[in-house]
């Protein structure tokens, strides 16, 4: 239960950290410039979008840099991880709704909103697989 | 410049200070009452919800069998849990925004029972996680098992949140949650909104008509204060001097009169912008050996009325001898130093005729008369002088 609460609670005050602006699209640039960092160890981090739905313009803000092609990225945010092909696959994917992140085995994580609620979930398994070992902060939305 | 206004403008300016506190006071009342009106009436709407909380509980119930273990229950039975989410569908409005079931699992994750949501977006599936904003109200309610509701202060489209405990067998085994979107609150301030504007705007009146009176009165003040200013010395002028008079006490001043000496000699050598300048560095020595209480007037061409304020001759004929050795002292210095005007210095001398006796004077102005005469006699005598009046 405490860990719930932690986690939760850590999950608001990430949330409410980021929300200097008040825009959601902001909130949501944010986030994935946290998700990125924790993942892959790197100052800039080459993300590659292909929901184009999730965010309406793509900045390069905070250490993340958005590339045009999935070969070229260090993370990957999906909303259908299984349409990946070839090396894209290897590398870490996040998904922007729970039927994907459900669906496939692929994702590493999920981050979406649901309900006006933000929703952030890292798989454990693909955490190991990639060798990810997530900031303190973080650790407990990590799910099995 | 306070000192510029005439009675009626200060009164003037009080009243719409006042009126503008009062507006400020109504206003304030006004947002009290006001709280205390959406209190109420957050409270019925809450009420509202409160009893649509309890429609559904009862409409599920109707559903469901008596069970130790509701989540089991609904896990292991498909169409069970597609006809609760469709009942629970039924109860999804403008007003209220999602319904949903959640219960907690063994780790003390929240986790989807059920989900109203008709958009496949919003709908959380069986056993998803969920993870709430306000946690505290979370735990109050899986806590307490009872009914328990918090504003949203973190979420934009979301006005409040009610959480109504599920029991069966006597065992709270989920909870039934209702989103209230910002519609019903919005429903509530609009209800308010017109009156708060209409004060708003009167306020905002008050204090126009308060700022344009203020800006009169100032441009009033100005005005009258350039008038009684002689523009080249910026000494006070005789219109000062006629109107401050029935406001000055003969009994505590003495008056004296200054005239520089051979100023018509200065100006037809010099020429009259020199005579100017000359003009005005004798008003500011007078200015300055003068002390602030005392008042220094153009009285007209080269001649100054100087009124010594806080003297007691009537009181204390002592006093008679004090002010003659200050009218002394300022004549001298005033004539002691040569005046430095664009690389000319010349000796500048001023006369000076006082009247120690302004208490036994009727007016003001016979008392100026008296300085007057004594300041002829001082010109008689050879200028660069002080005469006293003996009476």
């Amino acid at each position: 239960m405490k860990r719930v609460v932690c986690s939760v609670a850590g999950l608001f005050i990430l949330i409410a950290s980021v929300c200097v602006a008040i825009s959601l699209e902001q909130i949501k640039l944010q986030l994935v410039s946290i998700i990125a960092h924790a993942i892959v160890k790197k100052k800039v981090v080459k993300v590659y979008l292909g929901d184009k739905g999730f965010l309406a313009k793509t900045k390069n803000v905070n250490g993340v840099v958005f590339v045009k092609q999935c070969k070229d990225a260090d993370l990957i945010i999906v909303s259908k991880p299984d349409s990946l092909r070839g090396l894209c696959r290897d590398k870490p994917i996040f998904v922007t709704n729970y039927r994907g992140y459900r669906s496939s085995n692929l994702p590493v994580g999920a981050l979406f909103w649901q309900k006006g609620r933000p929703v952030l979930i890292f798989r454990k398994r693909n955490l190991e697989r990639l060798h990810v070992s997530l900031p303190k902060n973080l650790k407990d939305y990590v799910v099995d | 410049m306070i000192k510029y206004l005439l009675p009626i403008h200060r009164l003037l300016f009080l009243l719409l200070l006042l009126l503008f506190f009062s507006m400020v006071w109504v206003y304030l009342s006004f947002i009290k009452a006001m709280y205390h009106t959406s209190t109420g009436v957050k409270n019925i709407e809450i009420g509202q919800i409160r009893r649509c909380a309890t429609t559904i509980d009862g409409t599920l119930r109707m559903y469901l069998q008596p069970t130790d273990n509701l989540v089991e229950e609904i896990e292991n039975n498909p169409d069970l849990r597609k006809k609760l989410n469709r009942v629970l569908e039924l109860f999804v409005s403008r007003e209220i925004k999602y319904v949903y079931v959640i219960y907690r699992d063994n780790k003390g994750f929240y986790r989807y029972l059920l989900d109203g949501s008709k958009s496949p977006k919003e709908r959380g599936e069986l056993n998803q996680i969920f993870i709430p904003v306000n946690t505290v109200l979370w735990r109050r309610c899986f806590e307490s098992g009872k009914d328990t509701y918090a504003i949203q202060r973190n979420i934009n489209t979301l006005w409040l949140t009610y959480l109504h405990p599920i029991y069966l067998n006597h065992k709270m085994q989920a909870v039934l949650v209702l989103d209230v979107s910002m519609i019903a609150y919005k429903k509530l301030k609009q209800t308010l909104a017109p009156l708060k504007g209409y004060l708003r705007y009167l306020l905002f009146f008050v204090l126009l008509v308060i700022f344009v009176t203020a800006l009169e009165l100032y441009l009033f003040m100005k005005e009258r204060k350039l008038g009684r200013i002689d523009t080249l010395t910026h000494l006070y002028n005789r219109s000062y001097l006629r109107e401050k008079e029935r406001l000055i006490n003969l009994d505590s001043v003495a008056v004296a009169m200054v005239d520089i000496d051979h100023f018509k000699r200065i100006n037809d050598t010099y020429g009259h912008e020199f005579g100017d300048m000359v003009l005005k560095a004798i008003a500011k020595r007078l200015t300055t050996y003068t002390r602030t209480d005392d008042i220094v007037v153009r009285y007209g061409g080269e001649e100054f009325v100087i009124v010594f304020s806080n003297y007691h001759a009537k009181k204390n004929p002592e006093e008679v001898k004090k002010i003659i050795s200050v009218a002394k002292r300022v004549q001298e210095q005033v004539s002691s130093t040569p005046v430095r005007v664009k690389d000319k210095q010349i000796k500048v001398t001023v006369s000076m005729g006082l009247d120690p006796f302004t208490y036994r004077r009727k007016t003001l102005l016979e008392s100026i008369l008296v300085a007057d005469n004594m300041l002829y006699m001082a010109k008689r005598k050879g200028r660069d002088r002080v005469e006293v009046a003996k009476s």
